[in-house]
């Protein structure tokens, strides 16, 4: 596999190991997370999660929601919400950028749409350099983060739990 | 050569079950009938190697299929298999008596019904 | 693979058969329990019950599914000796059937959502009453007894050519009509093999009024490969006359294997000649006559046209036979939603040819393209009217589910109820019948409950005992009835008063001037019910508020009718279909939504001169009625301060007997739409039906006004009272 974006389609999750929650495993016993940019942080998440990434379509504004909801966009025929996953992360709202993308992933039988700032490349670390969530301080977020990985010297992704994060938003 | 068999039964799920249970292990082209009637159309316009049939059908019942093809010029030699569950034992002999080849009682696992599809038609294709 | 998606396919095909069955077989029980009561019930029906359960057992001992497998077991050997005459139907018996029924629906609910085949989730837990164990527990039946008395061996009636090829139940059946001393013939009938399903059902039709049909058999001596020859084995209960008259036109060979009463002497073996006109083709059978008249029409063109007919059917017999395919409903919404694409395209091509007329060097061009795209019009509209009809399925589908559940509870609180059934072939789209049925039970169960009253008390005001509920089904125009109607006490008007006081939702003046209709109306409120205590079977809670919410959310709206003494009828009207409705385009706040038309009663244009304002609510008065006002941008949580501006645009929309008048800013126009829904994470608002893709890429939302109107009124107390006279 080379630098493009092969994200499979129907990859099955098995539930039951967390570790597996947050990563896929490719053949040589690597952890495969897809990498995106919020404000000036990267995040990493389950390459598996993610069923196909998309440019921002038009967003239909949906009255009396949650802030976090942006509105719904359509997805080959489907009506998709799409959530600003910066206001869902907390991090404040600023200006759109060109390099924003949609990830659709699913939770819960639904298909949902997740704005990011931009799309980094598909993260592969070996096991031993995932290093498990550290002591951060008390707060809503971290307890989502399960872990970091720095790919190389300059850059440290943090990887989120985001199925964890999205069920207990729609909660 | 490839033989052609056909599968008399009013339940879709039991004819894709024998279907199923049968492609890639005897080298057949399998015909469908979903009662006695469609049985006897298809009957008079092809050769079969082997007919497997139910009993407890509405209108025609197997035991009069089992004559029917008994009397006939065509078929008259053609194993039947019955498939049927153990309810009755009355029927099981008649359908024997008749001329039923092999009675196989629900439920059969895929060897089951394999092998007996497999040896029926080897005996046939030796006379032949 | 293959092999795998062959296992697959049986297995769908298992679980779609067992549902058949499920469907099947509670129809037949519900005519079985009715014919308990006034007699013997059909033997072809019971057989036919008796053949299900022996399919499902042979099908889940197959697959593996041993709950159903030893189930249908035990309910097999059970219709077994009820077929054969060993046991007879009893009020216990039934009722186990029943049960039984409910506990293959659970243990197909189990696979279908765990996917565990072996359905290892699944409990019974009836107390288990074997029929023998209780009080009444069939026995020996008082009819078709096969003691030594009675006793008559069709050995020595029968020849044994027919007696070999009979099932054990065709001979029972066969001794019991002996018995009975009918007399018994066999027809020999010729039959087309093409056409020999419905020439069948023919006979049948003609035979089943006069007797009963023992068996079909097949004669293997027709010379026509095209014929075939069958003996049809009848026991006679009329009289000859009516066998002949029944049989008129059809050309029968008939020889007496019994002879009854007044089966004619020369009868054992007679010939009821098919006229010449029929369309009974030569056969062996026939009579000197029938040969020669046959042979006579073989006249040299007709034969040659015979031959293509022949031809024709050769070619009709490749086809499957079968004429349904079972389709997931999934694989409809996606064609709908390629249809609704295509309308999208189509209004694209619209107006590409509108703007090429205006260019005058490209006039003969558009005036072309104009004309195609009207034929393209034309068959996309057939294309949408025929998926829709495909998505359409009797209600029977919901009747049937309902009439057990009634047998059900009343035998639960006691009470016979007499279930009429009206109009269940009337269509509806397949989504309303599954999100309707949990209403409408809701509705029954009220009836039997706090309804029907007891027979003690029937009797009493002069009515009969059993009570009747009348469940009907009829479409007009866009829209599906479905009517609950009971004879029971009413509802008691003071009570549901009492009720919406306490709970608050109006003063006791205001409780003064409510009219019969809009007091009866209040049962729909949350925390108003028809009766003081809840018992076992309406009780969990849930109101007739939620039966309300669950039709609204499907754009149905539900009224009552009721008269103390007399009774009570509930009215749900829906839109026969979902997938596609007429809208209105609005826009509010510069964003586009949907308002389906037939929520709308009109559309008006006003400005903030024509507002009044109503204990701070703005108000409009059209024709003399004061119209609350709902300005849809605060209603969506963007409010303009400030007067309505100038010639706005008031919706005028209503929901049973609320109107509210929607505030908009444009009317943009009116479109068919095909309605999406939205996924769960939306949950949390209700004002929306769903999302529209109106061809401009982006989604419009399709506004519930039912919804709208409920949450408008819910905050806004002071109008909690429909329809405010102006003063």
């Amino acid at each position: 596999m080379s630098n493009s974006i092969v994200i499979p389609d129907m990859a099955k999750l098995n539930t039951g190991n967390r570790n597996s929650v947050i990563a896929g495993k490719d053949d040589d016993m690597k952890l495969v997370f897809l990498g995106f940019v919020l404000g000036d942080e990267e995040f990493g998440v389950d390459l598996h999660l993610v069923k196909q990434i998309v440019m921002p379509p038009p967003v239909t504004w949906v009255p009396r929601v949650q802030p976090h909801i942006l509105g719904v966009i359509s997805i080959r025929g489907n009506v998709v919400t799409l959530i600003d996953t910066r206001l869902l992360m907390g991090f404040d709202v600023s200006d759109r950028r060109n390099s924003a993308r949609v990830l659709l992933v699913d939770v819960r039988d639904e298909r949902i749409g997740l704005l990011v700032d931009a799309i980094t490349q598909v993260r592969r670390v070996p096991v031993q350099a995932f290093e498990e969530s550290p002591d951060l301080d008390e707060g809503s977020m971290t307890d989502h983060v399960v872990g970091i990985i720095r790919p190389d010297k300059q850059t440290q992704v943090t990887i989120i739990d985001l199925k964890e994060i999205l069920l207990e938003a729609m909660r | 050569m490839t033989a052609r068999l056909l599968i008399v039964d009013d339940s879709r799920a039991m004819r894709a079950y024998v279907r199923g249970s049968l492609r890639g292990f005897v080298d057949c082209e399998i015909d469908e009938a979903s009662s006695g009637f469609e049985a006897l159309r298809l009957l008079p316009r092809t050769d079969y190697k082997v007919v497997i049939t139910d009993i407890n059908m509405p209108d025609i019942n197997g035991l009069e299929l089992i004559k029917f093809i008994r009397a006939s010029e065509r078929h008259r030699d053609v194993p039947i298999i019955i498939i049927s569950t153990h309810s009755s034992k009355q029927d099981q002999e008649k359908a024997l008596e008749l001329g039923a080849s092999v009675f196989l009682p629900k439920p059969f696992t895929p060897p089951d019904i394999v092998d007996v599809v497999a040896s029926l038609i080897k005996e046939k294709g030796g006379e032949s | 693979m293959s092999k795998n998606s062959q296992g697959n396919k049986a297995m769908k095909e298992f679980l779609a058969e067992a549902q058949e069955f499920v469907e099947s077989l509670s129809r037949n029980l519900i005519e079985i329990d009715k014919a308990v009561k006034t007699g013997e019930p059909d033997p072809d029906m019971v057989n036919e019950v008796f053949r299900g359960w022996h399919t499902l057992k042979g099908l889940s001992s197959t697959f593996g599914v041993e709950p159903l497998s030893l189930l249908a077991h035990n309910e097999e050997s059970l219709l077994d000796d009820i077929r054969l005459g060993r046991k007879v139907f009893t009020p216990h018996i039934l009722d186990s059937l029943f049960e039984s029924i409910e506990e293959v629906t659970k243990i197909l609910d189990i696979i279908n959502e765990s996917g565990d085949i072996k359905a290892t989730g699944y409990r019974d837990n009836r107390t288990k009453t074997t029929p023998e164990q209780s009080p009444d527990s069939g026995g020996a039946p008082d009819y078709g007894k096969d003691d030594a008395e009675s006793f008559i061996d069709p050995k020595s009636l029968i020849d044994a050519e027919v007696l070999e090829v009979l099932t054990e139940f065709e001979e029972h059946r066969l001794r019991i009509n002996l018995q009975q001393g009918q007399a018994i013939y066999k027809m020999r009938i010729g039959f087309s093999l093409m056409s020999i399903d419905q020439e069948l059902e023919d006979i049948k039709g003609r035979l089943r009024p006069i007797g009963e049909i023992i068996t079909y058999l097949p004669s293997s001596e027709s010379n026509d490969p095209d014929m075939l020859d069958i003996d049809i084995l009848l026991a006679l209960h009329q009289s000859w006359e009516d066998l002949e008259a029944a049989l008129e036109g059809v050309g029968a060979g008939i020889s007496t294997l019994v002879p009854g009463r007044d089966t004619p002497k020369a009868a054992s073996d007679t010939m009821i000649p098919a006229p010449p006109t029929a369309e009974q083709p030569s056969d062996s059978s026939m009579t000197g006559i029938d040969s020669a008249v046959a042979s006579e029409i073989e006249s040299p063109v007709i034969s040659e046209r015979g031959l293509v007919k022949k031809q024709k059917e050769q070619l009709l017999s490749l086809r499957s036979v079968s004429q349904s395919v079972r389709v997931d409903i999934g694989k409809l919404d996606h064609l709908m939603n390629v249809v609704g694409e295509l309308n999208i395209i189509r209004n694209a091509i619209t107006k590409i040819s509108e703007e090429m007329r205006s260019l005058s060097e490209q006039r003969e061009l558009a005036i072309e393209l104009h004309r195609v795209s009207r034929g393209f019009d034309r068959r996309l509209a057939e294309m949408q009217e025929g998926i829709l009809e495909v998505r359409m399925v009797p209600v029977s589908q919901m009747f049937d589910r309902l009439s057990r559940m009634t047998r059900k509870m009343s035998r639960g609180v006691g009470k016979e109820i007499n279930l009429v059934i009206s109009g269940a072939d009337t269509e509806v789209d397949k989504l309303i019948i599954e999100e309707l049925s949990d209403p409408v039970m809701h509705i029954i169960r009220n009836a039997i409950d706090h309804g029907i009253e007891d027979a003690a008390e029937r009797r009493a005001v002069g009515k009969p005992e059993f009570g009747t509920v009348a469940l009907t089904a009829y479409q007009k125009g866009n829209h599906i009835l479905i009517e609950v109607e009971d004879d029971g006490a009413g509802i008691d008007g003071e009570k549901i008063l009492e009720a919406a006081v306490d709970n608050g939702y109006l003063s006791k003046e205001a409780a003064a001037s409510l009219s019969e209709r809009e007091v009866l109306n209040l049962i729909f409120l949350p925390g108003v019910t028809t009766t003081v205590k809840a018992n076992e079977l309406s009780g969990r809670g849930v109101g007739m508020d939620v039966v309300k919410t669950n039709i609204s959310a499907l754009s149905g709206v539900v009224e009552v009718q009721s008269e103390l003494g007399i009774g009570t009828k509930f009215t749900i009207t829906m839109p026969v279909t979902l997938a596609i409705i007429p809208a209105l385009l609005v826009s509010v706040d510069e964003n586009t939504f949907a308002v389906p038309l037939n929520t709308v009663a009109e559309a008006l244009t006003i400005s903030g001169a024509d507002v009044n304002k109503v204990m701070g609510l703005e108000t409009f008065t059209l024709r003399g009625q004061t119209l609350p006002l709902c300005r849809m941008d605060g209603f969506f949580g963007r409010p303009r301060h400030g007067a309505i501006p100038k010639s706005s645009r008031l919706l005028v929309a209503s929901l049973g007997q609320r109107r509210l008048g929607l505030v908009i800013d444009e009317l943009l126009g009116q479109q068919d739409v095909v309605i999406k829904p939205l996924g769960y994470s939306l949950d949390e608002t209700r004002f929306f039906a769903g999302a529209t893709d109106l061809g401009d890429q982006k989604l419009s939302l399709v506004i519930d006004t039912a919804a709208v109107i409920e949450e408008f009124f819910a905050s806004n107390e002071d109008f909690t009272q429909p329809a405010a006279q102006a003063e």
